[in-house]
């Protein structure tokens, strides 16, 4: 799960209150609406929170903070974090590692594990010889590529699991992009969208994918799948696009041909850019990433004939998207807080809303095909 | 008094008087007028008219003819309209000014116009298939046989008569028109020939005045959409409609029930299956949703007393013979059987369709009203109440209704259980003024 990020400024806040208690390792959190109740606990504030994040830095004289969101606990970009701990690898679940580190190591600096959906029955190693990458947060990123797993953290710090296409997030779109109509018909809803941009994008395609196993180079898998659009190449023979990946250790040639297909399933459809933002007040009550959406422009190729969905009055046919990521400026409405790392801390968080430095505009959002998985890589491909 | 310059709905008989070019300066023309109307209420509508012209997003583009000189007809974006205030206008002297700034698009006295369509099989609960569904295309007949189905693949061509011009009918019970863009050349005096017109009137039902764009206030007396060939006209009392009429070719006819001694058809709308729990007596509101060369669609919408909140949109399509209805709950909430009976304790003789039904007899004026749905239904004839409900609770209800013109006497296409495959073909058409193609 991509970490992302946050900054806020802040128009001259006092020194005594505010900049003074700007500090690393605090939440800088949101809700929906400004509550100006200061004497909520911890936990409370944390239940109507929209999104939480852990403060990386400020600058600025303390008139800016920002920081990643809470997948920062278990390790930054750079690898470092929350180390690992095994002498030996036995094979176990995503569930099981999780519970493993959370529990027995006490590595996950108070992420806990939350509701677990659908998991896969898969494990990870299937030989002796593997090894992690060094930080806990990589460790989870390679475990969840390679085993099928999502995950998102709430506010509170549990962490949410399942399956990809598990119920951990929405499989049945409530929210439609469209730039014809807006409005609510029915379970769907659709929102004004300011920026529509449809193009696509033939770069990454691929039809040929080799897996080579990065201890034995002898052994790999392949998968292909010249049928799928057909493309030509100068002289009008079938094309070839091809590409290599070199993983890990994941046992043998069939294991490498399972992963050769998975790659290429990801790579042989030609990509749909939708450049698209939402002007709507709080979009995270409708959506987060991770959860699919609708989208539908005649116009352009984004429809889906085997697809009818009923939306105001008439049948439209739009296609299935993921949404990847949501980037939302500090708008006004909302409410935004520091919170104390300390939890015996009472008050357990300063108000900053009546400094923020509000901004204007939509949310952008990014939204991409449905079977990508929410991962910024693949399990294993040097990036 | 005829129109003189008529800029898309606005301008047609006795709406817009007195209207002038005021002067043409490279591709801009600015146009004006004065408004002249009967009454306050009436003057309002007038001033809609004209500030329903910009800011089209449905129909961007409008075509323009002016009698006094033909030269300037074309297609012309709508940059921006004036009105003078209307408030503290006398009630019948005098009149107020308009203008509006208009940009011809090149290509401008016959740009491209094309029909995007998109469109599948109605997934259904009566076993109709792909095959057996009739996708179709209406195009004004007045573009000549210049007019390009797109793509390759048989069409038949017929033809349909609507009250404001001929129709080419292309159908074709295979694929094609179900993904296509058709191109053809038009006229800007006729560009509306069969399209869906919405109409209000203020004066219940004396006179009427076309809706420009979307802008309707909410909510008026009455509101009527028509296509030419089949027309109902709505209130905000509680019945779905309360007159629905046929072209036959000269003259509307009113659609009766069926019964004797002939009354117009009105159906109601109900929920709970067979319970037949009514809507309440009066809409809460009815807006148009979009309309366009080729589509219309106005919602009503209904406080049930459960509470909930229902929306019911009805849509008309360039050569349709049936209108198109979708019963709604707001937010998803009420899973019901929705259902719709006639008005009054009656019972007549129906003969079932494929996916639908019919009146068995001609009415007094030889049709024969029908009704389709993708739903399983039934058709309850239990009570002294003609009805229909869904089978099953779900949060909304498809159906068409519509009209055999000349009941027993019709053929080809226009029969009844045809005009119910054509609704089966779920098609969406939106149009597009292009530069000269």
């Amino acid at each position: 799960m991509k970490v992302g990020s946050f900054k806020v400024d802040l128009d001259n806040p006092p020194h005594g209150l505010v900049r003074r208690n700007l500090a690393g390792f605090k939440s800088l959190v949101v809700t929906p609406l400004h509550l100006t109740d200061r004497t909520l606990a911890r936990a409370d504030l944390l239940s109507q929170a929209r999104y939480r994040g852990v403060v990386a830095g400020w600058d600025n004289q303390r008139t800016t903070v920002y920081g990643t969101g809470m997948l920062g606990y278990l390790g930054d970009g750079g690898g470092y974090g929350a180390g690992l701990r095994e002498s030996s690898y036995t094979a176990r679940t995503f569930e099981q590692w999780w519970d493993r580190y959370e529990s027995t190591h006490a590595r996950t600096n108070g992420l806990t594990k939350g509701t677990t959906y659908s998991m896969p029955a898969g494990t990870w190693p299937n030989d002796a010889t593997s090894f992690l990458p060094y930080s806990v947060r990589g460790a989870f990123e390679f475990l969840a590529s390679s085993l099928g797993v999502e995950y998102v953290v709430n506010p509170d710090g549990t962490v949410d699991m399942g399956a990809t296409g598990s119920s951990l997030f929405r499989t049945t779109p409530t929210v439609i992009l469209s730039p014809w109509s807006t409005g609510t018909s029915g379970e769907l809803r659709s929102f004004p969208v300011p920026q529509w941009r449809v193009g696509k994008d033939y770069e990454d395609y691929l039809n040929f994918v080799r897996t080579e196993l990065s201890n034995t180079p002898a052994t790999y898998g392949s998968d292909s799948n010249y049928g799928s659009e057909a493309f030509k190449d100068a002289a009008g023979s079938t094309a070839i696009f091809r590409g290599t990946v070199e993983t890990q250790p994941i046992g043998g040639t069939t294991d490498g041909d399972a992963y050769s297909s998975g790659f290429l399933s990801q790579h042989d459809e030609v990509r749909v850019n939708l450049s698209v933002s939402v002007d709507v007040h709080d979009p995270g009550h409708w959506m987060q990433p991770g959860d699919q959406l609708y989208a539908w422009d005649p116009r352009d190729v984004l429809l889906d004939t085997s697809n009818p969905i009923q939306f105001k009055g008439e049948i439209t046919y739009p296609i299935k998207l993921r949404l990847r990521g949501m980037d939302q400026p500090c708008r006004r409405g909302y409410g935004y807080y520091l919170m104390s790392d300390d939890a015996s801390d009472d008050p357990a968080y300063i108000d900053l809303t009546p400094w923020v430095k509000f901004e204007d505009g939509p949310t952008r959002l990014e939204v991409g095909a449905p079977w990508r998985g929410a991962f910024d890589g693949i399990a294993g491909v040097n990036v | 008094m005829t129109a003189d310059l008529v800029i898309g709905r606005v301008g047609s008989a006795l709406d817009v008087d007195a209207p002038q070019v005021l002067g043409v300066s490279g591709d801009r023309m600015k146009v004006g007028g004065w408004l002249e109307a009967g009454s306050l209420a009436d003057a309002k509508v007038l001033r809609d008219q004209v500030l329903g012209l910009w800011g089209d997003r449905d129909e961007p583009i409008k075509p323009v003819t002016y009698a006094s000189d033909t030269t300037l007809n074309g297609f012309y974006e709508v940059l921006g309209v004036q009105v003078d205030d209307v408030l503290g206008q006398s009630e019948t002297v005098g009149g107020r000014k308009w203008s509006a700034d208009l940009r011809r698009v090149p290509g401008w006295q016959a740009p491209l116009i094309e029909s995007k369509l998109v469109g599948a099989l109605r997934s259904n609960s009566h076993s109709i298939v792909t095959g057996s569904s009739v996708p179709f295309l209406a195009v004004p007949s007045a573009c000549g046989d210049g007019f390009n189905p797109g793509g390759t693949g048989s069409l038949t061509m017929g033809s349909r008569t609507s009250a404001t011009g001929g129709l080419h009918f292309a159908y074709g019970a295979n694929s094609l028109l179900y993904d296509t863009i058709a191109g053809y050349y038009l006229a800007p005096g006729d560009f509306y020939d069969g399209s869906p017109l919405i109409e209000v009137s203020t004066d219940s039902g004396s006179t009427w005045r076309a809706v420009s764009g979307r802008l309707m206030r909410n909510t008026p007396d009455a509101v009527r959409i028509s296509n030419g060939l089949i027309r109902f006209t709505m209130t905000t009392a509680g019945a779905l409609f309360t007159k629905c009429e046929v072209y036959n070719g000269s003259a509307w006819e009113d659609v009766e029930d069926g019964g004797s001694p002939a009354v117009d058809v009105t159906p109601y709308l109900t929920y709970a299956g067979a319970t037949h729990t009514a809507f309440p007596s009066a809409k809460q509101s009815i807006v148009v949703e979009q309309a366009h060369s080729a589509v219309a669609t106005v919602k009503l919408t209904w406080n049930l007393a459960t509470p909930a909140a229902v929306d019911v949109y009805l849509t008309l399509r360039r050569g349709d013979r049936m209108g198109r209805f979708v019963v709604m709950s707001q937010d998803g909430v009420l899973s019901t059987k929705w259902g719709m009976q006639w008005a009054r304790d009656l019972l007549v003789t129906t003969a079932s369709l494929t996916g639908g039904s019919r009146l068995s007899g001609n009415d007094a004026n030889g049709n024969r009203w029908v009704m389709a749905t993708p739903a399983a239904f039934t058709n309850d004839s239990s009570g002294a109440t003609n009805s229909y409900y869904r089978d099953t609770d779900n949060i909304a209800w498809s159906f068409a209704f519509g009209v055999e013109l000349d009941g027993s006497g019709s053929s080809g296409q226009n029969t009844a259980q045809n005009i119910a495959y054509q609704y089966f073909a779920a098609q969406q058409e939106q149009v597009f003024v292009t530069g000269r193609g």
